[in-house]
């Protein structure tokens, strides 16, 4: 029994290793082709006084992201089931996690996956990608333009292909969830 | 940019960022947020380059920023809990066939677990495992003895093995 025992947890710690590589090789890829060193650079560069960080105070900042949320909240419904959940998330993401980030507002810099927007979104790509949303909302944008990544001031480019855009992973069910979140957070 | 008393520069931090991206991701369990951590660390390591009193420890001293780093921003993120949409669950509703991915489902427990592990270690864990740093390297970036070390990394690998075993995903 014991030894049983023992092979088993052997073949755990095994996996739990097994599951680390892979999951470290699969983010460390996209990592060692991306532009570290040079987005690196571009903030290392840029004058501390200059240097974007909280220059919103929260309360004036946190209404208006709620307001991104709200926008997605809209989107969505005015789309249907299907669409924009990464956007809710996005506004999520900006109104808890990455409320210190705001020099991530204003650089929009932008590094969404190749395949399109997901839940592997980090905060300055939710940022980025909500401001594209809001955009859209407001009518003032096509949804398929963002900002250069750590580039702030720069022309907007492609974001996506018109049938790509706005593509979503998942259903109704995690809408209708992200819409029950937003109104749980409405305490934010 | 250099430090003042060495002739440290941010340059020659630079070859370990893959250590102190894996070292994030390890703490943040999210590539992307692992990256804007890493961009902080060095960014951070760069104010503080005048600090560095020993050139050849400069790698431990990075590695000690980056933990830091990732302690405060595990402890803002404790304070605003963030609700994730992307579950097995979803997956699974939305997927055609209705299976879970397995590697999905092992990662989502491994996850937990590891998070569920008290601070030291959880930090003892990840630098071995996620950075693969030496067990000198991580008792130097630690400041502990290398048996301290020995001993967190083995009770926090059978704390991970139980809980990946007993406890099912959601």
């Amino acid at each position: 029994m014991d030894e049983i025992k023992d092979k088993s947890s052997v073949e755990t710690e095994m996996d739990i290793e097994a599951i680390i590589q892979k999951e470290s090789e699969d983010a460390l890829r996209p990592f060692r082709s991306g532009d570290f060193v040079a987005r690196l650079k571009t903030r290392l560069n840029t004058p501390p006084a200059r240097r974007p960080f909280f220059v919103f105070r929260k309360p004036v900042f946190v209404p208006a992201l709620g307001l991104l949320a709200l926008a997605a909240a809209a989107l969505i419904l005015g789309r249907g089931p299907g669409r924009g959940n990464g956007l809710v998330e996005a506004g999520f993401r900006i109104m808890t996690d990455t409320l210190a980030k705001t020099d991530s507002f204003q650089a929009g810099g932008l590094r969404l996956p190749p395949e399109g927007p997901d839940h592997t979104m980090g905060g300055r790509d939710a940022v980025s990608f909500a401001a594209a949303l809001f955009r859209v909302a407001a009518g003032s944008g096509t949804g398929t333009e963002s900002v250069a990544p750590g580039e702030r001031n720069a022309p907007l480019r492609p974001l996506f292909s018109p049938n790509e855009r706005f593509k979503i992973l998942y259903g109704d069910q995690v809408i209708l969830r992200a819409l029950k979140n937003i109104a749980s957070h409405k305490e934010v | 940019m250099s430090g003042q008393g060495t002739d440290l520069r941010i340059e020659d931090l630079l070859p370990y960022r893959e250590e102190v991206f894996l070292l994030c991701l390890g703490f943040s369990r999210n590539a992307a947020v692992a990256e804007d951590l890493c961009q902080d660390v060095y960014l951070k390591a760069c104010c503080k380059l005048d600090s560095v009193r020993r050139p050849e420890a400069a790698r431990y001293w990075l590695f000690r920023l980056a933990r830091n780093l990732c302690r405060d921003h595990h402890r803002r993120s404790r304070i605003v809990s963030f609700s994730p949409l992307d579950s097995s669950a979803d997956l699974a509703v939305a997927s055609n066939d209705g299976e879970l991915d397995d590697f999905d489902d092992r990662l989502a427990r491994l996850k937990s677990s590891v998070e569920a592990l008290p601070w030291k270690l959880r930090e003892a864990f990840v630098l071995r495992t996620y950075a693969r740093l030496s067990y000198e390297d991580v008792a130097r970036t630690l400041r502990l003895k290398e048996g301290t070390v020995m001993s967190r990394l083995h009770r926090a690998r059978v704390a991970v093995a139980l809980t990946m075993k007993e406890k099912p995903y959601g």
